[in-house]
């Protein structure tokens, strides 16, 4: 279950930046924390990632692999994030969108990547494989054949 | 009694992580590659690119060619900082108004948009909204010839130009 809210959520997050790339850029830049070169180049991929690994969750495929993923994005989006509400650096999150009228960092969403990372690492070591692509296929769930 | 815990092959989670992110981000750079509204995988950050970005319409000058239409008797500057800044010092000639005065003070709008110079706004530096937020607002109310001085105040002072 937690599989499934994680995945949706990191779909959710990916799509709206590959819809606008350049205000995504924009975001990713204001976090003054990557080097100028390397900005777009991350501001490119990384919604990509976001999209994958959301949808292997989503479908219960490679699900250590892409809960591995999420995790470790999660940790750095919580590191990010928490440095510069630390600094006081007034600027929009980036996170479900790319608008700068969306909201800016709050410790509130401090505590949201926080949860979501510790339900990444849930996901990671204690996901049992229902409502899977393939265990809804076959009409079974692989947690009872283990 | 099953095991809540799993014991995932930590190994094959690494490989299958790379392989998930690397697909990915092959495909992120392919598609900006093909997409019409792609964006170049190096950007340009600087200080005016940045600024332009900010401004939506409104243009950018540098110190240099805002001292040569103030020497041309062709600007007017707009101090967009706060007013304790100002009096501390500020452009020749500037007038002292700020985004959140645009509503407050119509009377003052009105004359600087029917002045026939150019207007330059400024803040302190690049760091700084202000000069971004004011000239968007003047667009706004019909002002055609503005443009915002990214530098501020700072850069300004760096060229030694003259100040009161």
């Amino acid at each position: 279950m937690v599989r499934l809210v994680l995945g949706a959520v990191f779909l959710s997050a990916g799509i709206p930046k590959i819809v606008d790339p350049a205000g995504f850029a924009l975001a990713v830049y204001n976090y003054h924390i990557l080097p100028a070169w390397l900005v777009n180049m991350v501001a490119v991929s990384l919604p990509w990632i976001e999209i994958v690994a959301g949808a292997c969750l989503v479908f219960g495929l490679w699900v250590p692999g892409s809960a591995l993923v999420v995790s470790v994005l999660l940790l750095a989006f919580t590191t990010a994030l928490g440095f510069n509400l630390y600094r006081g650096l007034d600027i929009t999150c980036g996170c479900f969108s790319t608008s700068p009228g969306s909201g800016k960092i709050t410790w509130w969403y401090l505590l949201r990547d926080g949860s979501l990372f510790l339900s990444g690492l849930l996901v990671l070591f204690a996901d049992r494989g229902r409502f899977s692509l393939s265990s809804v296929l076959q009409g079974t769930d692989r947690s009872h054949h283990s | 009694m099953r095991r809540f815990f799993v014991q995932p092959a930590p190994g094959r989670a690494f490989v299958s992580a790379a392989a998930i992110a690397c697909a990915a981000v092959a495909f992120g750079l392919l598609f900006n590659a093909i997409r019409p509204s792609g964006i170049p995988l190096v950007g340009d950050w600087s200080a005016r690119a940045l600024t332009e970005l900010n401004a939506g319409d409104v243009k950018s000058v540098n110190a240099d060619e805002a001292f040569d239409l103030y020497s041309r008797g062709q600007a007017l500057f707009v101090d967009a900082r706060d007013p304790a800044s100002y009096r501390g010092g500020h452009l020749p000639g500037a007038v002292n108004i700020g985004p959140d005065d645009v509503d407050e003070r119509p009377e003052e709008v009105r004359t600087l948009l029917g002045n026939g110079r150019v207007l330059i706004a400024y803040c302190h530096d690049v760091d700084c909204p202000l000069a971004t937020k004011i000239a968007r607002r003047l667009h706004d109310l019909g002002a055609r010839r503005i443009v915002v001085l990214p530098e501020g105040w700072a850069g300004w002072l760096d060229r030694g130009f003259p100040h009161e």
